[in-house]
């Protein structure tokens, strides 16, 4: 199973298991109406996790019962143990459903209907009546059932891939991967790759100009291998075209269009030729199968644990750097080889513990597209998502807690912020609108930003609903961050209709709850007709990432690998400067920033020549004066701020192999810096 | 039932008013922390100087993983730093929620203050290093000067320190 697979899994096995204890809670205790809002929320969350894998009985029910919930909050009902009773049959029913997007993929259960109806009869004071109980986790309905069938591929139908990446193509683009993949679905029969390299003149060093051409073989969905190379592939190009032609290409084009599919080779469109009962028992197998796979792939260990062995493990480090130190020419030949293999084994262990706890965030952001797509689509909207800085590594409780929150802000900014096309035309504004995820460090914090270029909060509706709400009173004008903030009040909302993806006034203050929980915080800038960008600022427990160690004098500093753009000898001949204060560098022809790092850490400059180190973010770039480098390696970023203060130009510390600590660079610090003096350079140039 | 309980109740107060002080010298004078704020003593390895920091950081060092400060007592008190030696310790200690290391000549000794006899200090010393000092206490024939640990790390006042 996949790792988004996993997540998703993981995640509604704890909702199911909160629902499930708020509900046994209730029957030991006072009902109160935080009962209600939790049971909301979980069923609210529930419904954008399974749309956004595609399980659309799942999110289907999920969202009769959110509705449920909505008319039992503003009726200010109780929950009567009745009504807790039938709501534990709907948690088992979420369980029943869960386990067939396990087993037999997108399938729903015929009782689904009959249970939302019997609890909405309760809710509005109606007698009820038995419901049947979910049936069995077997086919039910011989005619939805997808039985576990391994992709045959024996004369499937052919297809002629064209794959050109990106023009850019960036370190996590990896064609070899991507085709490593193909081979799991399918056979490559024939790959050829072709190069159109321009003259020496017009050639750009950081573009691609290679693409590939695949003869490939399989008995999947067009659809679904496009989807596989679009996940593997952003940007890229990518054109399938039936070779010999295939009828599948029309049979079941939705259902199996999902990512789940796609990465899930048991839930394929089964041949039509297989019998009820071979299915029904290929079906039970898988059953089996997945339940005692899913035991063994992965338990949860609480992160303090694993937080314990990392310390623990860098201290091992340290002392195994001692040790090595100690080493003297008298050093037997044995004591020797016994320190080189612990060297190796204690970096191996240093490197999988802190791997354990840290996931790229792309891992969260891989399953948006998808969502995206969707709602855009179900809404009539355009919408172009863009994604930055997936490679951004982030601790996995950060990543799985921040997942609700991006969910909403998302479809929040599809639904509230991008406009119809219609009226993004009459606004002179291309049809398309973007709404962009980025992820980044900077001063010892992750931050993750969703930003649209929608029509932007409307602070006077804010205003106004605020005065329904009974919040201010009409004479009231509060500043406009004081505006923002009620977005995030619960029970706030402005949207015109409920729909089954935003606009109940609930998603915004559970974002702000989740975020806050994490100690994080976040804000909301907007303008009238431009966009909107929310900023989610989460500290930073552990981060890793590669560094460059730049030297001055006997001072050790690190940056991000990711920001090194070159490094080269320093000659006093790309120099230039103005009043000796605002010195830029000439590198082939471009004039950028210096920054001189002995000035910025406060120590004396020298004479003798040293190396420049171009430094980019965000399409800014600095040279960076430095004495030497010190090399490459991975480090664990380090808080400043939690036994000490926050220091300006630092992003935070590491500790280096033998125990030293290094302080990490701010790029986006140095760059500002780089500007203001530009600035200044251009203003007295 | 009073005056049976009362003896009994001089004595525990006589008890309960004695604390436990890390003692240490600096210069001529002893001076003293709470135990409780201290967490360990360790032998001083060199800081990572943190750029643009008061004289008194020496900068950072790894605690078991953990970034904290060291501050040395010398130059928080105006005196001129002494050269490392063997008994160069780092007094690792607690206060509100965040821990830094005192960089101190050498630890003598552990001590029961008699809380109750401890006395203001006389306004002696300048009022920069007033705070740093919450009273004196004569113990036998040692005078000793108790530090206010919160005063001397202050990370209000470093809040956060421009580059």
């Amino acid at each position: 199973m996949d790792s988004l697979m996993q997540l998703f899994y993981d995640e509604a096995n704890e909702m199911v298991e909160g629902m499930e204890q708020v509900l046994l809670a209730l029957e030991s205790g006072e009902p109160d109406p935080e009962t209600v809002n939790a049971l909301f929320r979980y069923a609210h969350s529930f419904k954008g996790n399974s749309a956004a894998m595609g399980f659309t009985h799942l999110s289907k029910f999920t969202h009769g019962l959110e509705s449920a919930m909505e008319a039992l909050r503003k009726e200010q009902r109780t929950l009567t143990p009745e009504l807790a009773t039938l709501l534990l049959q709907a948690v088992d029913m979420i369980r029943t459903l869960l386990e067939r997007t396990r087993t037999e993929g997108d399938v729903g259960d015929p009782t689904c209907e009959p249970l939302l109806q019997q609890i909405n009869a309760v809710i509005n004071g109606e007698t009820p009546q038995p419901v049947p109980a979910p049936s069995a986790p077997m086919p039910s309905a011989p005619v939805q059932t997808a039985p576990a069938e391994p992709p045959t591929t024996q004369g499937a139908p052919q297809y002629r891939i064209t794959y050109q990446p990106a023009p850019t193509l960036s370190a996590e683009h990896d064609p070899l991967q991507l085709l490593t993949e193909l081979q799991e679905y399918g056979q490559v029969i024939e790959c050829r790759f072709r190069e159109q390299i321009p003259p020496l003149e017009q050639l750009k060093t950081d573009a691609c100009y290679g693409s590939w051409e695949l003869l490939y073989e399989t008995a999947f969905e067009p659809a679904i291998v496009r989807a596989l190379l679009e996940l593997a592939a952003e940007g890229a190009e990518v054109r399938i075209e039936p070779v010999n032609a295939a009828p599948t290409e029309t049979a079941q084009p939705t259902a199996a269009e999902t990512v789940a599919a796609a990465s899930q080779p048991s839930v394929a469109t089964p041949p039509p030729t297989e019998t009820p009962a071979a299915a029904a028992a290929a079906a039970t197998a898988a059953v089996n199968a997945a339940a005692s796979k899913g035991e063994a792939q992965s338990i949860r260990v609480s992160t303090e644990k694993i937080d314990a062995l990392m310390n623990l493990v860098s201290e091992i480090v340290i002392a195994q750097s001692m040790l090595s130190s100690a080493q003297t020419a008298d050093t037997d030949e044995r004591t020797r080889a016994a320190i080189t293999q612990m060297e190796r084994h204690v970096r191996d262990l240093h490197e999988r513990v802190m791997a354990i706890r840290l996931l790229p965030v792309s891992y969260l952001f891989n399953r948006f597209p998808r969502m995206v797509r969707d709602t855009a689509a179900k809404l009539g909207k355009k919408v172009n998502f863009e994604v930055e800085g997936e490679e951004t590594e982030l601790d996995r409780t950060l990543l799985e807690a921040l997942s609700d929150p991006l969910t909403h802000l998302i479809r929040n900014a599809i639904d509230h912020g991008i406009e119809p096309p219609d009226e993004r035309r009459q606004n002179g504004k291309p049809e398309t609108g973007t709404i962009k995820l980025s992820a980044y460090q900077s001063e010892g914090r992750i931050y993750i930003e969703v930003r649209d270029d929608g029509r932007g909060i409307n602070t006077e509706r804010v205003r106004q609903k605020a005065i329904q709400l009974g919040w201010i009173t009409e004479n009231d004008h509060p500043a406009e961050e004081t505006l923002y903030d009620f977005l995030f009040q619960p029970g706030f909302s402005t949207a015109q209709q409920v729909s089954d993806l935003s606009g109940r006034g609930v998603g915004m203050d559970v974002v702000k709850r989740n975020v806050e929980s994490l100690g994080g915080s976040i804000s909301v800038q907007s303008k009238r007709g431009e966009g909107t960008r929310f900023l989610l600022r989460v500290p930073l427990t552990l981060a890793i990432m590669d560094g460059l160690g730049l030297t001055v004098a006997d001072e050790h500093y690190i940056v991000p690998l990711t920001a090194v753009v070159e490094a080269f000898q320093y000659e006093s001949l790309q120099h230039t400067a103005l009043f000796d204060q605002y010195e830029m560098v000439n590198v082939r022809g471009e004039f950028i920033p210096l920054v001189r790092l002995r000035q910025f850490v406060g120590l004396p400059e020298t004479d003798h020549d040293g190396l420049i180190v171009v430094l980019e973010q965000e399409g800014e770039q600095i040279a960076l004066l430095i004495d030497g480098i010190a090399g490459q390696q991975q480090v664990v970023l380090k808080s400043l701020e939690e036994n000490f203060v926050r220091v300006h130009g630092f992003a935070g510390a590491t500790i280096l192999g033998d125990g030293r600590v290094a302080l990490i660079l701010d790029v986006s610090d140095l760059i500002r810096r780089g500007r203001q003096s530009a600035e200044r350079y251009a203003a007295v140039a | 039932m009073t005056t049976i309980t009362q003896p009994t109740e001089t004595t525990t107060a006589t008890e309960m008013n004695t604390d436990k002080y890390l003692v240490f010298q600096i210069g001529n004078e002893t001076y003293g922390v709470p135990l409780l704020q201290v967490q360990e003593i360790r032998t001083y390895t060199p800081a990572t100087r943190v750029p643009n920091a008061p004289d008194y950081v020496l900068g950072v060092i790894n605690l078991r993983g953990n970034i904290i400060a060291v501050i040395d007592a010398r130059t928080r008190f105006g005196l001129p730093p002494l050269p490392e030696d063997e008994s160069t310790v780092v007094v690792v200690a607690q206060v509100s929620d965040k821990i830094f290391g005192l960089r101190l000549d050498s630890v003598s000794d552990v001590m029961d203050i008699p809380i109750d006899q401890v006395q203001p200090t006389p306004p002696i010393a300048s009022e920069a290093t007033q705070r740093f000092l919450s009273g004196v206490v004569q113990v036998g024939e040692r005078v000793v000067i108790l530090l206010n640990l919160r005063e001397i790390f202050d990370i209000d006042a470093l809040s956060s320190i421009a580059a």
